[in-house]
């Protein structure tokens, strides 16, 4: 589905802050993948989506979806395939536009914006209706702005908004850092029932290794830039933190920092 | 007395239009944008140019305000292509235009004594001695085509792409909108504006002069400010409306400032740049307020 091959991203090169983010990373996602990604501070998670999603450019390799070579789209052209959601609550969302707007910029991903109204009737009863269903009443506020929700309803809703067009790809970047654990469960569970029920390919990264184990198919950890440690099915719903750790040091050839990582 | 109020309405209602442009970069795009300085004089050079040499004034305003839009695409282009900080790319702008309206004018000021122009036309569609009497008439028809088409236009799907490229770049990004382009068309339609009151202000002074912009930022921001303190920001409408409120107010204001003793006519500017400092400050400081209460 998703295949990238021998990528490498450099930042700063040529000056003396020049670091290597990601060293000759390659990747295979099957369709359907649900894929938790975890590891330390600077071990490249974030730039790794920001490689696949566009917001960086590779520079070196190629990323491949469904047979189409997309290293060199824009990120805005690879929006038309690619749902992202960020760790920051205000960032997923246009805060002085109405929810309604919002969705209505959603349901236009990577589609041509015209002069035609914004919003049709019919699309306002539909969102009223998927709202409705979702649960978390924000059926009745369609026509607040954004910039009135709590930072949970509004990750909560970036995510339906990811969501609202089915992508090819769903690109979250630690969606619920930001929120008490409460909230984070909710909108995990959010996100877990959408993944599944549009069948929608997933990579999440996590702080948080219960998360990573209890959610998705596949669980990936990541140090320095590579990718370490890859488990899936079966194998990855039998395990444990525990395990983790050991296979960690294994692989890493050092004791995971448990500072950067959440054990629970 | 009454000429004070009429002239107030009348000059109020023809600089909106500019405060309206300054209202979608400095609020929808959340850009300062200094082209303005440069667009609104560009708008009364272009048109009072076009006006000496006979063009009719409805063609010469629609000429004047794409200049005005065209200055904003170069700004926009500065900024989006050659990678230069917004408000650099605007002063670039701003200074050439200079250049660029004393090529137009071919001097620094461009009489419209002799001219026929838009006032003239409606003044004697009415039936009015004089031209000025029909600056309100035009400052009217003016305004409500402008708030229909602004209104029209940020509730179109492209509209909302410029007012989302404003809030939130990344967020827009994501969902497949070239936000440099959005950024560009905001800059066209914000100066278009600017350019086209210029064009109205000069018909209704009687002159175009290359000195007319000198202030414009500031004297926009005051309307803008007064409009807000009147409506609050609730919607475009709301905000369009009360920036035509605010403008007039505005110049009631000074009006009245410059018939005391102690300010002239030259300390106009001052007196302006000091009171939209002072709003601003205390704008802002309400919005602390407002947030710490929000957490809490």
């Amino acid at each position: 589905m998703l295949k990238i091959q021998n990528i490498q991203k450099t930042f700063n090169i040529g000056e003396v802050t020049e670091k290597e983010i990601i060293h000759d990373l390659s990747l295979e996602i099957a369709d359907g993948d649900f894929i938790t990604v975890i590891g330390g501070n600077g071990a490249g998670k974030s730039t790794l989506l920001n490689l696949i999603s566009g917001s960086l450019m590779t520079d070196k390799g190629k990323i491949i979806l469904d047979e189409e070579d997309i290293t060199h789209l824009k990120e805005y052209e690879r929006a038309r395939f690619i749902s992202r959601v960020f760790q920051d609550p205000l960032s997923g969302t246009c805060p002085d536009l109405s929810l309604s707007e919002n969705l209505s910029l959603a349901n236009r991903r990577g589609k041509r914006h015209t002069l035609k109204r914004g919003i049709t009737k019919q699309e306002k009863k539909a969102y009223y209706g998927l709202l409705k269903s979702i649960d978390l009443d924000l059926e009745d506020r369609l026509d607040d702005k954004v910039a009135v929700l709590s930072g949970g309803k509004r990750q909560a809703f970036t995510i339906i908004m990811a969501t609202l067009l089915t992508p090819k790809l769903l690109l979250l970047d630690e969606p619920t850092a930001a929120l008490d654990p409460k909230t984070s469960k909710v909108v995990l569970s959010l996100i877990d029932k959408i993944v599944k029920r549009d069948h929608i390919t997933t990579l999440m990264i996590t702080h948080n290794m219960q998360d990573a184990l209890t959610y998705g198919n596949r669980l990936i950890m990541m140090d320095e830039g590579n990718i370490v440690l890859d488990i899936k099915g079966e194998e990855k719903a039998k395990l444990t933190i525990e395990d983790l750790l050991v296979r960690f040091e294994k692989a890493a050839g050092y004791k995971m920092n448990n500072d950067s990582l959440l054990l629970s | 007395m009454q000429a004070i109020l009429t002239s107030a309405i009348a000059q109020g209602l023809l600089w909106s239009i500019l405060a309206m442009g300054i209202h979608v970069t400095y609020r929808i795009l959340d850009i300062s944008d200094l082209t303005a300085e440069g667009s609104f004089t560009l708008g009364g050079a272009v048109c009072a140019s076009l006006l000496v040499m006979g063009v009719p004034p409805l063609v010469a305003i629609i000429v004047a305000t794409l200049s005005g839009a065209l200055a904003g695409l170069v700004t926009g282009l500065l900024h989006t292509k050659l990678h230069i900080p917004i408000l650099l790319s605007s002063i670039l702008s701003m200074t050439g235009l200079y250049s660029v309206n004393l090529r137009i004018m071919g001097k620094a000021n461009t009489s419209l004594t002799q001219a026929n122009t838009i006032l003239s036309d409606i003044a004697s569609l009415f039936g009015m001695s004089r031209d000025r009497d029909a600056a309100i008439i035009l400052g009217i028809i003016a305004v409500v085509v402008v708030i229909l088409l602004l209104v029209w236009f940020f509730n179109t799907e492209y509209g909302y792409t410029i007012v989302a490229c404003g809030n939130n770049d990344k967020m827009i990004r994501a969902n497949g909108v070239n936000s440099n382009i959005s950024k560009i068309i905001g800059l066209m339609v914000a100066n278009g504006l600017i350019a086209l009151s210029g064009c109205l202000v000069s018909q209704y002074n009687g002159y175009a002069d290359v000195g007319q912009g000198i202030g414009a930022i500031v004297i926009g921001l005051a309307s803008v400010i007064i409009g807000e303190v009147i409506f609050k920001r609730r919607s475009l409408l709301l905000s369009l409306v009360g920036i035509v409120f605010g403008s007039i107010i505005y110049r009631l204001l000074v009006a009245l400032v410059i018939n005391t003793d102690f300010i002239s006519a030259n300390d106009i500017r001052l007196f302006t740049a000091i009171a939209v400092a002072i709003a601003i400050f205390i704008a802002n400081s309400n919005m602390f307020k407002k947030k710490v209460k929000k957490n809490a």
